[in-house]
């Protein structure tokens, strides 16, 4: 082995890391050292500078919340992941010790007054219901509402598949790369610019697309095939609040269409 | 650090997110793009790392899946028209911006954002020091001969690079 074949090798040794050192297809050249005065001076120079620029780079770091940003999305994702049954058994309440418990519910003086505030109280709920159709649930929070909070607060404009300021456009596109094209644009958003169109893959094949409008605001309008939905379908329109970011939920002919923007539930504009 | 084998997701995040921060970064120019890699490469971990058979081989892993992420969103990227900065303020947002810390950090990222890129990615991961040069040659496939004479030529033009700038800094 002469001095260019051994300074061809060496330079792949790393300052300090062993593997190198210990590396076989190394070993000759560095036998090569111990007897080249000249080849170990290069080598020694090559190593100080090679140890601050390794020194430097390594010095860069990450973001500070960039390890919680990445486990938190990965906390999320295990929560929308379809929950494996468990044997954990519920453990029943502790049987009451008080007297009063050994008489039978029926026989308590206040059962007969406690059954018609129940009845009152059912039928004020019913009396009260609101005449609107949009029902506004929060306490079940459909799977792909999560899915999409979290695909929203994340979404680069980068990832968009088509970029583009008419909806026509980004209809067309959808429809030609054969995903869910909305097949009506909510009235509100008619004449709205867009910023582009992007399609998720939820839930093992299941097609959803977005188009993104701004106004000022920002709107995304999601559509997925009925019939591939793969959450239960809303009857009424369905009102959620996920975070900072209200949704609205109907179904449209044979489409399910999802409304988003930031703010409250309870200021989604009637678009539909 | 533990086993690699042993690790739970947790762990591995902890273990690896910074040098694949840096890969990441070192590939993109970008904080934000280098912070979005590393956040997709341990999502694509979540959802196939699984089928990952030897789990010594995770950090390897996980360095190609963030170059293949790069490869594929570069692909991506070339059929789009470029796009308008303020989007980014509407559509969500991401990790801050993150200032370097030392001058000569400075000067090394930099020296090594202006080498020649098929020869940045092998000095990246030869100067982070995380990968064998076998694991350098696998990560982004090509052979260990090629790997070497990139790492030759990428070397040299990153040394002239960073004299460079020193002596102008100075």
């Amino acid at each position: 082995m002469n001095r260019e074949e051994a300074k061809q090798l060496l330079e792949l040794c790393r300052p300090d890391h062993t593997v190198d050192r210990q590396d076989p297809a190394l070993a000759e050249a560095f036998v090569l050292l111990e007897t080249d005065a000249e080849l170990k001076a290069w080598f020694d120079q090559q190593q100080a500078v090679d140890a601050r620029i390794s020194d430097s780079i390594n010095s860069l770091e990450a973001p500070a919340d960039l390890k919680a940003s990445i486990l938190a999305g990965m906390h999320l994702h295990q929560a929308n992941a379809p929950s494996e049954p468990t044997d954990a058994s519920i453990p029943f309440p502790k049987e009451a010790t008080s007297s009063n418990s050994q008489r039978a519910w029926w026989q308590s003086p206040w059962a007969g007054i406690a059954a018609l505030f129940a009845i009152m109280m059912v039928a004020f709920t019913i009396q009260s219901k609101d005449s609107s159709a949009t029902q506004v649930a929060d306490a079940d929070l459909p799977p792909v509402i999560q899915y999409l909070s979290q695909e929203i607060s994340t979404l680069k404009s980068w990832q968009f598949d088509k970029k583009d300021n008419n909806a026509g456009t980004l209809q067309a596109f959808l429809a030609s790369a054969q995903v869910p094209s909305p097949n009506r644009i909510p009235n509100g958003l008619e004449n709205m610019p867009t910023i582009g169109c992007i399609t998720f893959d939820y839930n093992e094949g299941t097609k959803l697309s977005m188009i993104c409008f701004k106004d000022g605001e920002v709107y995304h309008l999601i559509t997925a095939d009925k019939a591939t939905y793969p959450d239960t379908l809303p009857e009424e329109p369905q009102l959620y609040q996920c975070g900072d970011k209200a949704f609205k939920i109907w179904v449209e002919g044979e489409q399910v269409k999802i409304l988003s923007t930031h703010g409250k539930k309870e200021d989604m504009p009637e678009f539909i | 650090m533990k086993d690699p084998e042993t690790l739970n997701f947790d762990e591995i995040v902890t273990a690896f997110y910074q040098p694949l921060y840096r890969f990441g970064y070192s590939l993109a120019k970008n904080e934000h793009e280098a912070g979005d890699l590393a956040q997709q490469t341990f999502f694509i971990y979540a959802e196939k790392g699984d089928s990952l058979r030897d789990k010594s081989k995770v950090k390897s892993w996980l360095f190609t899946t963030l170059y293949r992420e790069f490869l594929r969103r570069r692909r991506k990227d070339s059929r789009m028209d470029h796009y308008e900065p303020e989007m980014l303020e509407v559509v969500g947002g991401s990790v801050e911006p993150h200032i370097r810390r030392t001058m000569d950090a400075n000067l090394a990222v930099e020296a090594l954002e202006e080498v020649d890129e098929v020869y940045r990615q092998p000095l990246a991961l030869f100067y982070m020091k995380d990968l064998s040069y076998k694991e350098i040659a696998e990560t982004l496939e090509v052979p260990i001969g090629t790997i070497m004479s990139r790492l030759s030529r990428g070397k040299a033009q990153l040394r002239d690079i960073f004299k460079r700038k020193e002596t102008e800094t100075a």
